[in-house]
């Protein structure tokens, strides 16, 4: 499982950070296209299977100058070929200003037919819409929309815009939903204000990136659309981008996260009072000769039952609280509020594993469904998680324990979204990677029993069946059902029992909601629909998913570009009686399938009762990330894992000719 | 066409800016009749509230001047009932170009607090997906909000409204105490009045102050295949009529043809063609068939193609259609636009056309005693069909008679991914208005039916060794469903076909896709994709020597739990399920499966199958006519599905 996890990181890697003080040799000159459309441009005809259905951005370059003063200038010029009548959009022309025209200091925008007729869109063919009016500010958009556009032909508009203000941070995003022939973005940022810029996921032979004394210029070629895959990684993780920003200091990465990590690290000694956590640890009565690791999962219990997490409380809970604003603000406050956000539980946890003789760090991870850690962004934003970094006095760095204090989970496991990922870990001398590793499957269980019969009249199925899934398999789905309305999660609950299908729920249940640190856990009675089994039928025959199912991942396609990328280990085993039909006896179960894979286990067994079938089945799935070299064999493990899962139990009318 | 602003998604935007612009609170006295509701506020609701909020009171009161301008007064009183809102409030008025905002306020009075006035300022958002357009909100945010907060809003406006009419719709997300439409006419003026979508209450008259009440609202919640919460909720539509010999700028519509006159006039001669309007509209029937469908769909289908739609309503522009000589140089326009140019191109070969306006947007927005321009938001073409043309079998849910204009076929030249010939589903049944110069009629456009809107398909099945098998499946799609099937290959074709692939292999698990290829558009307006499957020995679909005969029949039959269900089921339209299924290689033993036949209210089940040799063959179709199941209907609906699924479940023994 190491291995697996530390695999992710290949994901975060950055491809470029510098910080830019600069001068002129950046200069690109945006200016229009050709007004004739070119031999290589007439030959570009739509190609679905390479993104270039729609269009393909043959130019598309900006300028940005943020170094007059409070105003900023924009250079914008785009040419695209339009391939389909969704293409057309592109067509469609929405300039932000501040003002309204008066911010428009030039532009031009032609559509160039395919017979090569020219038309022109005059600049008094843009109108200013308002966006946003206030006594303060105001927001226009100068729209316009260049005509005679159709399939074939080349768009070319630009123009120059003058503003104010700055915008903190700027993301460029270099691949779009076409393919981008060239694009080049020039930043010139306000000397007055520390600046950076950090490139994420760029092919170096396809992006250059040339830095002076007062800009920064980025072109890239033939950037193609990213296309989806199941199980892919975010989106966001695979797009080529550049994030142009300002800064609060100009330090170099290495000094930023460094300052940052003292930053934390000072935080956490103002927050924690050493007379409040003595107390709460007099409170605990742990033990003495109790092995740090055990004295560390008392105190971190003793939060969970004590103190309330703010961030997590149920819809009930919440609608009972009382709202008038507790300062909480340091330890001492939490403990006498017993509540405290997520990050105050941390705090709060890492101040007493102190005062208990470990070291405790902070540490802050991303949501790794959404993004991974970039160093080379200096912001404190892209973190969507705390945790706790504990470790016995003097012991190593591969000994650090990620606890997630407060949350409900048990001591030693974090949510699966910061999981497989590179986290952040604060402390007094500075700054540090730590891994944080997926729990292992036998954490993430679930064990589900169902019990499938026949109505009296065999005309209707009906399945009782419950769900118990710890850890990470049951985490997501028990956090939101706390949080909605009873009427809504009254709604929910008879979806996830069958009526999302159609099903006729009877009755359910979710025993244990209440208890914010319990498994998930499930109970339904459910009409799952007809049987189709007539007075003819001698032979019957189903197969045994149905809404209780958790099925093996669908990887249909039999090559892969991006790795897959699944949510946590997972085991799951699931327990089947099925009753024969009135009049009708079972047959012979079917074989057994045992599969093994380096991804995993499988086994089903069927075996005959007095009354029916019953079915064990268990299936592991172990990897988080799976790289496309090793995706044929992970494909092969989930195919035959969906073909065992559709095995059929038959019936034999009662003293029908076999 | 204008359409009503979508404010909702504007929340977030407004949230942020009223953060920026909130200053401390500043207190402020209560006007009085925020203070009676503050007075009589009921207490709160023990436990968890069913609703966030709700509605104390709602009251507009327009003063109409004897000019046709009127003043807008504008009252709402929330109390807050949970503590899990947001602690920013929101009022959004509503409003173009047409009305100006004189004044807005709010109070909000916390629990146990005096009250406090808002401070954010006005703050005034687009509230649109419209490409341009002047459609608004105003809004007022107020901050600090929590349980037991009540919360008044006041505004007023100045309005010129295009015609002397009003529209309100009493919809609210949460529960209304009262709501009221309060009018003061000038001395003469009379009035009239119609509620959608189902009759309300009578208006208590005195003088010349109408006052328009409803109380105890409670919001319908939204339902998978249910009915549209904001189109159940009730409206009020209201014409104005001024006294005789009095000619405000304004005009009232004392009937529909008043408001088809209007229209003309403000459309009058922008369907005017010209030598290349002529030159496009000869060149396209040149290509066309002979027949009159084939050359009316000719013309559309290059209007439909080569005009991009992009709608751009500011002022009057939301209902005046640009020149078609326009249209035809830019290549891009609204509906308005687009159906204009195609009335220029059909009459420049000689087929006349009238508009026809209609609401694409929801059901029942027709008053047929009070016309308002609100009633509709979309122009679609209504085309004299020759008198001596015969009339093509699948044309029959396109046709309508029209008294004064003969039998039409209605042209959406908007919806670029629907068939001319063949109404859209969203138009279908609707109440929609031909407009004629002097005499503009009413009309119910055709219902659809289960033949133009089915998916037929065809599958052939050839059994190999060892419980492999090959499949080749052949899927049409017509109307409705074929607009969507369009719809999703135009935006991506790529993740188009990643959804056909999965559906079959959904219907024949493990099965390989080995080949695809898709007809977007063929010469009868199908969607067809077909689609080669190789089943390996052994796949699951072969189990027990048994293979199902019409593999996943049901998949695009929607289905819902009922037991618990209180609101209707409602589908898009007709549907028209076809499955022809050729399973060969069969053994002599296999047997072949009985037929079935049967029907209910609205929808009808038949199968049958015959054998030549080593193959069986077998058809399932199921109609389903009828779009709306009331809770009593339940049982129907359930036989219905029943009979379906039952009919589509045989299976052959192909194994021992």
């Amino acid at each position: 499982m190491a291995t697996t996890w530390k695999l992710a990181l290949v994901l975060a890697a950055v491809a470029a950070a510098t910080a830019t003080r600069a001068s002129k040799s950046t200069a690109i000159e945006i200016k229009p296209g050709p007004a004739a459309m070119s031999e290589a441009e007439k030959a570009i005809v739509s190609d679905p299977a390479t993104g270039a259905q729609h269009g393909v951005v043959l130019l598309e370059e900006t300028a940005r100058n943020d170094n007059l003063g409070a105003e900023y200038q924009l250079e914008y010029h785009l040419r695209a070929k339009i391939l389909s009548a969704e293409g057309r959009g592109l067509a469609d022309v929405a300039i932000p200003v501040n003002h309204g025209m008066s911010d428009l200091m030039t532009w031009w925008g032609r559509t160039i037919l395919p017979d090569g007729r020219v038309v022109e869109l005059p600049k008094d063919g843009l109108k200013a819409q308002a966006v946003v009016k206030t006594s303060s500010r105001e927001s226009y958009e100068l729209k316009g929309a260049l005509p005679g556009v159709v399939p074939g032909a080349v768009v070319d508009f630009g123009y120059v815009v003058r503003g104010e203000g700055l915008a903190r941070l700027n993301q460029v995003y270099l691949q779009f939903r076409w393919p981008a022939r060239m694009i080049r973005y020039r930043w010139i940022p306000n000397t007055f204000f520390p600046a950076a810029y950090v490139a994420l996921h760029t092919d170096a032979a396809k992006v250059t990136i040339k830095a002076d004394r007062t800009s920064v210029l980025v072109s890239a070629v033939d950037q193609l659309p990213v296309q989806n895959e199941p199980y892919m990684p975010p989106k966001h993780e695979l797009l080529a981008s550049v994030s142009f920003y300002y800064t609060e200091a100009n330090e170099s990465l290495e000094d930023y996260w460094n300052l940052t990590a003292k930053r934390v690290e000072t935080d956490l000694k103002e927050f924690s009072n050493a007379g409040a956590i003595r107390d709460a640890i007099h409170e605990m009565a742990i033990p003495s000769g109790v092995p740090m690791q055990e004295v560390l999962r008392t105190a971190y219990d003793w939060i969970g039952t004590n103190i309330k997490n703010t961030g997590l409380e149920s819809a009930e809970e919440e609608e009972a609280a009382d709202k008038k604003d507790k300062d909480t603000h340091n330890a001492k406050t939490v403990l006498k509020a017993k509540e405290g956000s997520p990050r105050q539980l941390d705090f709060l946890f890492a101040g007493i594993a102190r005062a208990l003789g470990a070291e405790a760090q902070i540490v802050f991870t991303t949501d790794r469904s959404e993004r991974y850690w970039s160093t080379g962004l200096k912001t404190l934003d892209q973190f969507g998680y705390s945790f706790v970094a504990v470790r016995g006095p003097g012991e190593g760095d591969d000994k650090w324990i990620l606890v997630d204090a407060g949350s409900g989970l048990p001591y030693g496991e974090v949510p699966w979204r910061a999981t497989g990922t590179m986290g952040f870990l604060s402390g007094a001398k500075g700054w540090a990677q730590v891994g944080v590793p997926p729990s292992p499957p036998a954490k993430n269980r679930s064990e589900t029993r169902v019990a499938i019969s026949f109505s009296d009249d065999n005309e209707t199925i009906q399945a009782k069946w419950s769900r118990i899934a710890l850890g990470a398999s049951g985490m997501d789905m028990r956090r939101w059902l706390r949080d909605l309305d009873p009427p809504k999660r009254k709604k929910e609950l008879d979806t996830l029992c069958g009526a999302r299908e159609g099903g006729e729920v009877s009755a359910a249940d979710l025993p244990g909601l209440d208890d914010d640190s319990a498994p998930f856990q499930i109970g339904c009675d459910v009409e799952v629909g007809e049987s189709n089994l007539t007075e003819s039928i001698g032979r019957y025959s189903l197969t045994l998913l149905g809404v209780w199912s958790e099925e093996a991942p669908d990887l249909p396609e039999a090559t892969r570009t991006f790795p897959v990328i699944f949510e946590y280990p997972r085991a799951e085993t699931d327990s089947i009686d099925v009753a024969a039909p009135h009049g009708f006896k079972p047959k012979d179960p079917p074989a057994p399938v045992t599969l093994r894979s380096p991804y995993g286990s499988y086994q089903l067994t069927v075996s005959k009762t007095a009354t029916g079938y019953h079915v064990e089945r268990s299936f592991s799935l172990l990897p988080v990330i799976v790289k496309p070299p090793d995706y044929t064999v992970l494909k092969q493990y989930v195919d035959a894992v969906r073909k065992a899962d559709r095995t059929a139990v038959a019936f034999d009318r009662v003293g029908a000719a076999p | 066409m204008i359409r009503r602003p979508t404010i909702a998604r504007t929340a977030a935007l407004v949230a942020g800016l009223a953060a920026a612009l909130f200053a401390p609170p500043a207190r402020a006295g209560l006007p009085e009749w925020a203070k009676a509701v503050a007075q009589s506020a009921p207490e709160l609701p023990e436990g968890m509230p069913e609703w966030p909020s709700r509605t104390l009171l709602w009251e507009r009161h327009v003063i109409v001047s004897p000019d046709g301008t009127w003043k807008i007064d504008d009252r709402k009183a929330e109390q807050y009932l949970s503590n899990r809102v947001d602690d920013i409030a929101f009022h959004f008025f509503a409003y173009d170009d047409t009305t100006k905002i004189k004044r807005s306020k709010g109070w909000h009075v916390p629990p146990g607090e005096r009250a406090h006035r808002d401070v954010a300022g006005a703050i005034d958002v687009a509230v649109s997906d419209t490409f341009l357009t002047d459609a608004k909100a105003r809004a007022i945010a107020l901050e600090g909000v929590k349980k037991g907060s009540l919360v008044f809003y006041e505004v007023e406006a100045e309005a010129k409204p295009y015609a002397l009419a009003m529209r309100e719709s009493f919809f609210d997300e949460v529960p209304v105490a009262a709501a009221r439409y309060v009018v003061d006419l000038p001395p003469g003026w009379s009035l009239h009045h119609a509620w959608l979508p189902s009759a309300g209450p009578e208006p208590v008259r005195s003088g010349s102050t109408w006052t328009f009440e409803l109380k105890e609202l409670s919001p319908v919640k939204a339902e998978r295949l249910g009915p549209d919460p904001f189109a159940v909720a009730p409206e009020l539509v209201l014409g104005l009529t001024p006294p005789a010999g009095a000619a405000p700028p304004t005009p009232a519509f004392r009937d529909w043809s008043d408001l088809g006159r209007w229209w003309w006039s403000i459309a009058k001669g922008r369907d005017a063609g010209g030598p290349p309007i002529q030159k496009a509209a000869d060149d396209a029937i040149s290509k066309a068939g002979a027949g009159a469908i084939e050359r009316i769909r000719a013309v559309t289908l290059y209007v439909r193609d080569r005009v991009r739609y992009l709608d751009r309503e500011v002022g009057i522009g939301g209902y005046q259609p640009r020149p078609a000589t326009q249209v035809f140089n830019e290549l891009y326009g609204d509906c308005k636009d687009k159906g204009t140019l195609l009335r220029a191109m059909l009459a420049a070969e000689g087929y006349l056309s009238y508009p026809i306006l209609v609401k694409a947007s929801r059901p029942d927005t027709v008053a047929e005693s009070v016309p308002d321009l609100e009633a509709f938001d979309h122009f679609v073409v209504g085309v004299v069909w020759p008198k001596d043309a015969p009339e093509p079998e699948d044309l029959a849910s396109s046709l309508v008679d029209v008294p004064g204009a003969g039998r039409l076929v209605v042209i959406d030249a908007t919806d670029e991914y629907a068939w001319p010939g063949t109404l859209p589903a969203h138009l279908a049944g609707k109440r929609a208005l031909v407009v004629m110069s002097e005499a503009s009629v009413l009309v119910t456009l055709p219902a659809g039916d289960p033949t133009t809107h089915r998916i037929a398909k065809t599958a052939v099945t050839t059994l190999g060794a060892a419980g492999s098998a090959a499949v080749k499946l052949e899927v049409k799609l017509y109307g409705a469903p074929a607009e969507v099937a369009r719809v999703e290959c135009a935006r991506s074709a790529v993740d188009r076909r990643k959804s056909a692939e999965d559906d079959a292999r959904r219907a024949w698990p493990g099965a390989n896709v080995k080949d695809y290829a898709v007809t977007a558009e063929s010469s009868d307006g199908a969607y067809t994709e077909t689609l080669g499957l190789d089943l390996p020995a052994g796949s699951s679909v072969v189990q027990d020597g048994v293979i199902s005969l019409f593999a996943s029949a049901l998949q695009d039959s929607a289905r819902v739990s009922l037991t618990k269900r209180a609101v209707p089921v409602v589908y898009r339209g007709p549907l028209g399920l076809r499955y022809d299924a050729t399973l060969a290689g069969v053994p002599a033993t296999a047997e072949t499966p009985k037929p079935e036949q049967i029907a209910g209210d609205g929808w009808s089940v038949v199968s049958s199958f015959d054998r030549k040799g080593d193959a069986i063959h077998g058809t399932w179709r199921f109609d389903r006519t009828r779009a709306r199941f009331e809770p009593a209907a339940f049982p129907e609906l359930k036989q219905m599905w029943a009979a379906a699924s039952r009919a589509a479940s045989p299976a052959i023994r192909v194994g021992p």
